[in-house]
């Protein structure tokens, strides 16, 4: 296995049995910095301190602990290129998108970070192509993460596709994918085992949970990266504002792949008082109609407990069911049986607020008033209807009892892209 | 039989607690339930944590037993001996199958001062563990009566 860029535990070696340990520079885990611990890792510097007198950072922790008494070994030696990045893709790019892909090309030649400001369905990956390619072929080292793991999952066969000569590794928790590889896909914690390796990093879903609000995330990006960082988001959340503000480059694309506009969600009020042990039956109406049409459906609901409860509701009607949320062992499953049609109606948390795209979908929210739905979440949820251009106006309805901020922000912020 | 209550049943939450506090050894963890825990043993005579064997202690820094019950008073009665394996890699045949390991630290006399003491742990399975605790405690001479308490079953 090829360790140039890695930044490794003890105990990580052992398991991967390499033999060029001697290669690797060894620096403490945890040094002092003006008296204060601070984790060479993911450079947190909040360490906890155990009962026996160590420290260890729980920043990071949840990928190995280590303590000030352990070792990270980096591994600097100069890496041989791997693959030869051909695009194997052959899809065409709309002159919208070829106007963004140019401009990101541009920016990452000369070594500027670039934003890709673009509604739900886009084809945001598509605009990406082009760069990759390049900066394999050139021998480059490219790394394309995202904080949420379904659309790791999601976009690893597409790549795939894309690139089907060149060797892609693909990493998330619990699979880690030893493929020598110039090309790597994966969730953001995965960037703290690289240290400065890579000269392209692409950041999907740079405002998705949870890497808004985890600094921690941000400085892994910080840490892996020897060249321009990109990143794609439909809700540019306000440090991308401000980073904007301060001369970060941008490419908006109010537009989908299709040419048709997002479908603006409608909003419905009832009585919600029995949820979850009743659904109010306009809802169990709207499902049934929808997949009368022909369609699949996602209906998102606010609590992880909610999704089973709901789906068993809903199956009571002879359709085909399934609840998924983040503590589902068989949520790549679920999902995968839903992409194939296997399963009519999904139940799903916010989790799947993002990278999930099936053709034909229409999209309700059950309670969406409630706090799980961010104005942010709310336009991404909609984004899922409407991804085929035969059926560009699926169905998108919040169903909720009282008007909020959230929701009013959401479908305005949907009004105005399609105006644009 | 031992009585044993405990607070939470086994499932994939507290997998993954378990999982993060002693498998990850995140020591932040550790008073998560300290509320929980000293309303249940407020009214406990003697409390007595399962130890755990010094390596796991040189590995982890910290001993999670005595981390989750920290904030109340243990007795340090009893000690373990080193095993070729931790429970938690074990099948159940296996986990039944292990051998005492528990020594008892004090006199016969000093343990009869009380008529009932409890025995603390994080995770009951087969009750391997707090059954060869309780053998060792009867065979060093005490008489009274002994349960156990435990956070997850």
């Amino acid at each position: 296995m090829n360790l140039a860029g890695a930044q490794l535990t003890e105990n990580e070696l052992m398991r991967l049995t390499v033999s060029n340990i001697a290669q690797a520079t060894s620096l403490p885990a945890l040094i002092q910095e003006h008296g204060r611990w601070c984790c060479q890792r993911c450079g947190d510097r909040k360490p906890v301190q155990l009962p026996d007198g160590r420290f260890y950072c729980s920043a990071c922790v949840s990928l190995g602990r280590l303590t000030n008494r352990d070792l990270l070994y980096r591994f600097e030696q100069p890496h041989r290129p791997v693959g030869d990045g051909l695009l194997t893709w052959h899809g065409t790019l709309t002159p919208a998108q070829q106007k963004a892909s140019t401009a990101l090309q541009t920016s990452v030649t000369a070594g500027a970070d670039h934003l890709i400001w673009a509604v739900t369905g886009a084809g945001k990956t598509e605009m990406l192509f082009p760069t990759i390619s390049q900066m394999v072929q050139q021998g480059k080292r490219v790394a394309i993460v995202s904080p949420r793991i379904d659309v790791i999952r999601e976009l690893a066969p597409r790549l795939r596709t894309a690139f089907a000569t060149t060797p892609i590794a693909v990493r998330y928790g619990g699979h880690f994918d030893q493929t020598d590889s110039d090309l790597l896909l994966a969730t953001v914690h995965q960037l703290l085992r690289f240290h400065r390796a890579f000269d392209l990093i692409v950041v999907d879903e740079v405002d998705a949970f949870p890497m808004a609000g985890t600094p921690m995330l941000h400085r892994a990006v910080q840490g892996a990266r020897r060249g321009p960082v990109v990143y794609l988001t439909a809700t540019p959340d306000r440090p991308l504002k401000a980073a904007m503000r301060k001369g970060l480059m941008v490419s908006r694309l109010f537009r989908r792949f299709h040419g048709h506009p997002l479908p603006v969600p409608a909003i419905r009020l009832m009585n919600f008082k029995k949820l979850p042990s009743q659904l109010p039956p306009a809802i169990v109406k709207w499902v049934r109609d929808v997949v009368a049409t022909g369609r699949s459906c996602l209906l998102f609901v606010p609590k992880i407990s909610w999704a089973p409860q709901i789906a068993a509701l809903v199956q009571r009607n002879g359709l085909r069911v399934a609840g998924v949320a983040s503590t589902d062992r068989l949520r790549a499953e679920k999902i995968t049986a839903f992409r194939q049609r296997q399963i009519q109606v999904l139940v799903t948390t916010t989790i799947l607020e993002r990278g999930v795209t099936v053709p034909k979908c229409a999209v309700g929210v059950v309670a969406a008033a409630d706090r799980a739905f961010t104005a942010s979440a709310l336009v991404q949820i909609a984004g899922r209807a409407g991804r085929a251009a035969d059926s560009a106006d699926d169905p998108v309805v919040f169903f909720t009892d009282r008007y909020t901020l959230a929701l009013l922000a959401a479908k305005r912020q949907i009004v105005m892209m399609n105006g644009r | 039989m031992l009585h044993n209550r405990a607070l939470f049943v086994y499932d994939a939450a507290m997998k993954q607690w378990i999982y993060q506090y002693k498998g990850l050894g995140d020591y932040r963890l550790h008073d998560a339930f300290q509320d929980l825990i000293a309303a249940q043993l407020q009214n406990a005579r003697t409390l007595i944590a399962i130890p755990s064997e010094s390596k796991h202690y040189d590995v982890r820094g910290f001993d999670p037993i005595q981390g989750l019950f920290g904030g109340l008073q243990l007795q340090p009665w009893l000690r373990k001996s080193p095993t070729a394996k931790p429970q938690a890699q074990k099948n159940r045949r296996e986990r039944l199958q292990t051998p005492q390991s528990f020594t008892v630290l004090v006199p016969a006399a000093k343990l009869n001062q009380t008529k009932q003491i409890t025995l603390v742990d994080d995770l009951y399975t087969t009750g391997r563990t707090l059954y060869h605790a309780r053998d060792a405690l009867v065979a060093a001479g005490f008489q009274g009566t002994v349960t156990a308490f435990t956070l997850i079953r």
